[in-house]
């Protein structure tokens, strides 16, 4: 072609020559005009050096976060610096203060991953565009679109499934990154007016800590980071800290400084382990068996905190043995249900104390095995909780649980000893327990080490669950304001609360109440929101990957479609919408489900096919952005000021700041579902439909929609910033220091843990240059716990727990998910990226190896033929993936593991670990009608799992077909 | 050709890097042959990697390993050096577009400088080494890579870079 052309050649013939510049790209650095400018004597230019001589300088800096879920850290104060609109460079703050002159302060704060947002955000998987599915789904075909189009069709699309189907059928798939800010203000308020339906998908993540919430009615537990500086003996377990929590690990080598130890109980030599004073290794899955042999040392060992357990857990309470059952007040004598019997030394039977846990001149026994005259006549015999634990913890001897772990008997017996010895006892937060089966059952045994020894609630002392704080004014701004600061969740909290109060219930319980009332319909004021992991078993299909379980699972009573029957016919789940009714739209915000579902691979067969539309809102492309019909361009977390969510260890409201202008066409979250209830008003007024009844029986106004979203136009599309601020003004725990303050500075700390549902659970007072401790309400202050016994529970006498043997805290080897295979298929977060976001970050794949891989130990390579880089065939009875393998030294025979977050589009061959993880639901997580095992806020539903997966590795030559023929950067 | 006749030509390649149907209005149809039928859908597919795999990015940046902020660094100082800055809402300054923009602008300077001889030389040495280290690596990697069956979008780097290349020549002489 070169040689064939002319200079000439390039120009059409009669194409516009003009002097006039339009440059769509530039302005001038005077503000004269292009044309003027190009019309001016240019200046020197001789070589390259020239363009080099002026000083570099910045146009600005503001203060930044990321507004992601990386959990426990969250989040890091950064500089971001600002020139000709774009973000070049962040830089940590590392200006937060020390809390007090004896504990060390948090800087710096910052990962790697936060570091490279700024080349993150303008990588070459940012959406910048509208785009439109032009083929089939997944073809990766799309089109440009402008937004009118994109909003208008959608709202079409929700006004039919509306008005034909009904509201229920419209669900947000709310993923992790939701902030609690304005932008999930904006998605959860047009979720409130239309009655649709949001996924809690924290169980789903398999973050539930079903076992913390069996045991306190509560999840929510987590103390500040300078509080690990008081711990003597921290326990690193279920969690890799120095890979996940990188802003927050250096807290605990400082900690050691101060002559901590740091014991690090995992399977894989990990590169938390490295770091520990003790590794303690075991078989995965057996951690249940390790603490409760350190619970057996210390009730047989004389170490049991007696005046702790008698006050502030359920030990002294009596079971009939006959039922199983907690006797109650009315067994006893004429009382109530929920009041609960233990003997007195002194006085013999009596109630426990409900409103307080205060025992007054109560001194309860702890090991009663005896009878006890029942109302009506006659005797039963009973035994305390105590006495039943004692029995159960009988076999857990150092050397029957070397067996059952695998851990050598002089290891358990040190471990033992620093549990025992140590004078503050806490833990690093972690989820991994809970993607077990049994992890709730974990969870429970490893409480008992903390409680049985009243190693809670003081400096340095304690159990960490899971961690959150977050802000209360969120409600206020989701329900609009409504009736003042008296509005929380639809319901007027003067009066309510002091009806609850006046009853003997906490604050706690009643916030707590309101979160739970979320799941259920008392009004239709609430948000509506469904358990994300039920969802997706029922309406997703990922239960028919269970269909086996009974032969992976020992002891299963039913088949787990039957017992989620059962769960779902007696309403002990709420499921919206129900089962048998079709979901028809779904927006998924801050959430990726086929990447992240265990079984996601059941999702396009079976729930794709029922959607009239799938929205994606992200800004940047994902396994489920490749198969949807819209994908909505969102700014990045430089491009608009918000704030969100963090935890008690880094107590600190963290604000990004609006640096530049979203790039592209890509638009705030908040002016996204603003700028849609305008389109579905607009709509909804030129088709002539006004307003519909809702699944709740409650009017939906649509032709009013955009008035109703911005209450009257006091919060527009373009607010954000005003949202967020006033989200922060209504909050009790942040409107002491102003917005603008806050934005100034980039972070502020917390004054109380406020009354969110999804924060009071911490229960403990955030004091000026102190520590956080959670709990301290509890233990203190002798608040009753929101569990049904209004104490640290162990005993769960629901019909469910009696049937699977699981009243008490009891070791269950993991079960053989997916087949009876050698290789027990385990995995974590990484280092390089949180979730997906970063997964296909160039900077951060250059840090590892750039492309999915297994681990496997060396001896279980060397026996199938595998050497490091191979290919290999992953399988069991449910599905396959094909993979490299990386060989290495810190994974014990039996294990291999997967880090977790690779896109779809990144596995070169077929498959992905997603599809050997049936996930089948432990039918005691569908336990409902109980005081406080019910679903509530970010708790009390079904968890996913994926740890106990077994699979066998086959070696091959070379990957299969290739991966679905779109995506972004495959660093492969 | 005119300074004038080359400013329209960086003009109209910048436009057919940044639109499906940029450039139509000034590019010769011989050259670079009218949109196809589902341009919006062929351009994204050639051009956009965030919605196919095959396609090839039109940014400087991940043609190179050369660091980011380095190389934007090094971008907005030849803009700045010459009076421009980036628009608000503007393509990011290793866009292909924004560099043939910025040779848009010198060529239409260099035409409002016809008569003075330091200036236009000026430019020249400016325009020789801004292809030089800046575009002409940036299509080359770009047509090496290309995968596309549109005739337009297959076409159009190659078009660009033999403009360049006679640009490079004449600038050169």
């Amino acid at each position: 072609m070169t040689s064939t052309l002319t200079r000439r050649n390039f120009l059409k013939s009669g194409a516009a020559v003009t002097a006039a510049l339009a440059l769509p790209d530039f302005v001038t650095s005077s503000g004269q005009s292009l044309t003027a400018l190009a019309g001016s004597r240019p200046p020197d230019y001789q070589k390259i050096v020239d363009i080099y001589r002026n000083k570099w300088t910045w146009d600005k800096t503001v203060r930044g976060t990321h507004m992601i879920n990386c959990w426990y850290q969250a989040h890091c104060a950064f500089d971001v610096y600002v020139r000709d609109g774009i973000v070049f460079r962040e830089e940590q703050a590392a200006d937060y203060p020390q809390l007090n002159d004896d504990v060390p302060d948090m800087n710096p704060r910052g990962c790697q991953k936060g570091c490279s947002f700024s080349k993150r955000m303008y990588e070459e998987s940012r959406i910048r565009y509208p785009l439109k599915q032009a083929g089939e789904r997944g073809s990766g075909q799309w089109e440009r679109v402008t937004w009118d189009e994109a909003l208008d069709d959608i709202a079409d699309t929700f006004l039919d499934v509306v008005t034909q189907e009904g509201t229920d059928r419209v669900i947000w798939d709310m993923g992790p990154d939701i902030n609690v800010g304005a932008a999930n203000a904006g998605q959860a308020r047009f979720a409130q007016l239309t009655h649709s339906i949001s996924l809690d998908s924290n169980s789903s993540n398999g973050d539930g800590h079903r076992g913390a919430f069996e045991t306190f009615g509560n999840i929510y537990m987590d103390r500040s980071l300078e509080d690990y500086f008081y711990s003597d003996v921290i326990l690193i377990w279920g969690s890799n800290p120095i890979v996940t929590s990188i802003p927050n690990a250096h807290m605990f080598t400082e900690a050691r400084y101060n002559g901590s130890k740091i014991v690090c109980i995992a399977p894989d030599y990990s590169p938390s382990a490295i770091k520990a004073d003790l590794w303690v290794p075991l078989a995965p899955g057996t951690d249940a068996a390790l603490a409760l042999a350190v619970a057996r040392e210390i009730v047989f060992g004389g170490h049991v905190n007696e005046e702790f357990v008698a006050e502030q857990t359920d030990l002294p309470l009596l079971v009939r043995t006959d039922t199983g059952k907690l006797l109650t007040e009315k067994d006893a004598k004429q009382g109530r249900t929920d009041r609960f019997i233990v003997i007195d030394k002194v006085r013999g039977p009596s109630t426990a104390p409900a409103k307080s846990l205060k025992l007054g001149i109560l001194e309860p026994q702890l090991d009663v095995d005896t009878e006890i005259e029942v109302l009506g006549g006659g005797k039963v015999a009973v035994r305390s909780v105590y006495s039943l634990l004692k029995d159960r913890l009988e076999p857990y001897t150092f050397e029957a649980v070397s067996k059952m772990t695998g851990t050598p008997v002089k290891v358990i017996k040190k471990f033992a000893r620093l549990c025992i010895n140590a004078k503050a006892l806490s833990n690093v937060s972690g989820s991994s327990m809970n993607k077990y089966f049994h992890g709730n059952l974990t969870e429970r045994a490893m409480i008992l080490i903390w409680a049985l020894q009243g190693q809670m609630g003081r400096p340095g002392a304690g159990y960490s669950a899971f961690a959150f704080l977050a802000n209360d004014g969120w409600e206020d701004y989701v329900s609009g304001f409504r009736n003042g600061d008296r509005m929380k969740f639809g319901t007027d909290i003067g009066l309510d609360l002091l009806t609850d109060l006046a009853a003997g219930d906490t604050a706690e319980m009643f916030f707590k109440k309101l979160g739970n009332n979320s799941f259920v319909d008392i009004g239709g004021n609430l948000p509506i929101w469904t358990s994300a992991a039920l969802f997706w078993q029922v309406h997703g299909g990922v239960m028919e990957l269970a269909e086996q379980a009974d032969k992976w699972v020992p002891g299963l009573k039913k088949p787990v479609r039957e017992a989620v029957k059962e769960s779902l016919d007696n309403k002990w789940l709420p499921l919206q919408p129900p089962a048998g009714t079709d979901p028809r739209i779904m927006f998924h915000y801050c959430a990726n489900p086929l990447r992240s579902v265990r079984g996601s691979q059941k999702l396009t067969e079976v729930l794709w096919p029922k959607l009239k539309l799938s929205v994606v809102v992200d800004f940047r492309m994902s396994s489920t952005a490749q198969m949807a019909d819209y994908i909505l361009p969102a700014a990045a977390w430089y491009e608009v000021t918000d704030h969100k969510w963090v935890t008690p260890l880094v107590p600190y409201n963290h604000v990004t700041n609006k640096a530049v202008e979203p790039l592209g066409e890509s638009k705030p979250d908040f002016w996204i579902f603003t700028m849609l209830t305008k389109h579905v008003q607009k709509r909804a007024r030129e088709r002539g439909i006004s307003s519909i009844v809702s699944h709740l029986g409650k009017t939906v106004k649509l032709d009013n929609l955009y008035e109703d979203m911005t209450m009257g136009g006091r919060f527009l599309e373009d607010d954000t910033d005003k949202a967020a601020g006033a989200i922060i003004d209504a909050s009790s725990n942040l409107s002491h220091v102003s917005w603008e303050e806050q934005k100034e500075k980039g972070y502020t700390r917390y004054n109380s843990i406020g009354i969110s549902p999804l924060a009071i659970g911490n229960a403990g007072k955030l004091e000026e240059g102190k520590p956080f401790i959670p709990l301290t309400y509890h233990i203190h202050d002798k608040l009753p716990y929101p569990t049904q016994t209004r104490r640290i529970q162990f005993y769960l006498d629901n019909d469910l727990y009696l049937e699977h043997d699981e009243a008490l805290p009891v070791y269950k080897a993991p079960p053989p998910i997916g087949g009876d295979y050698p290789l027990m298929m385990t995995g974590g977060h990484t280092r390089w990226s949180v979730h997906g976001v970063w997964r296909d970050n160039r900077l951060m794949n250059r840090l590892n190896r750039g492309q999915p891989y297994i681990m496997i130990g060396i001896k279980d390579a060397a026996d199938r033929g595998i050497a490091d880089g191979d290919w290999v065939r992953c399988h069991n009875d449910v599905g396959e993936f094909e993979i490299r393998v990386k060989v290495t030294h810190a994974m014990r025979p039996g294990q291999v593991f997967m880090y977790h977050a690779w896109e779809n589009y990144q596995f070169a061959g077929t498959g992905s670990p997603r599809e050997v993880s049936p996930s089948p639901i432990n039918p005691v997580e569908l336990a409902g009608d109980h005081a406080h095992l019910k679903v509530g806020m970010l708790e009390g539903q079904p968890n996913s799992f994926d740890r106990d997966t077994r699979i066998e590795i086959t070696r091959i030559s070379g990957p299969q077909a290739g991966a679905a023929g779109q995506g972004s950067n495959d660093a492969a | 050709m005119t300074p004038l006749e080359r400013s329209a030509v960086y003009g109209g390649f910048a436009s057919a890097f940044r639109k499906a149907d940029g450039g139509t209005d000034v590019l010769d149809d011989t050259l670079v042959p009218p949109p196809p039928e589902g341009a919006s859908k062929a351009f994204m597919a050639a051009f956009d990697p965030s919605v196919s795999k095959t396609a090839v990015s039109l940014h400087a940046s991940a043609h190179t390993e050369r660091d980011q902020t380095d190389l934007y660094q090094e971008l907005i100082r030849w803009y700045d050096h010459f009076g421009l800055k980036r628009r608000d809402g503007g393509e990011l300054p290793d866009h292909v577009s924004v560099m043939l923009e910025f040779l848009q602008f010198l060529t239409a300077q260099e035409a409002a400088n016809a008569g003075d001889a330091a200036a236009v030389g000026s430019l020249h040495k400016a325009q020789g080494d801004f292809i030089e280290r800046q575009v002409l690596p940036l299509v080359e990697a770009m047509s090496g890579k290309l995968e596309t069956d549109a005739e337009r979008y297959q076409v159009l780097p190659q078009g660009l870079r033999a403009f360049l290349e006679e640009e490079l020549t004449a600038l050169t002489q």
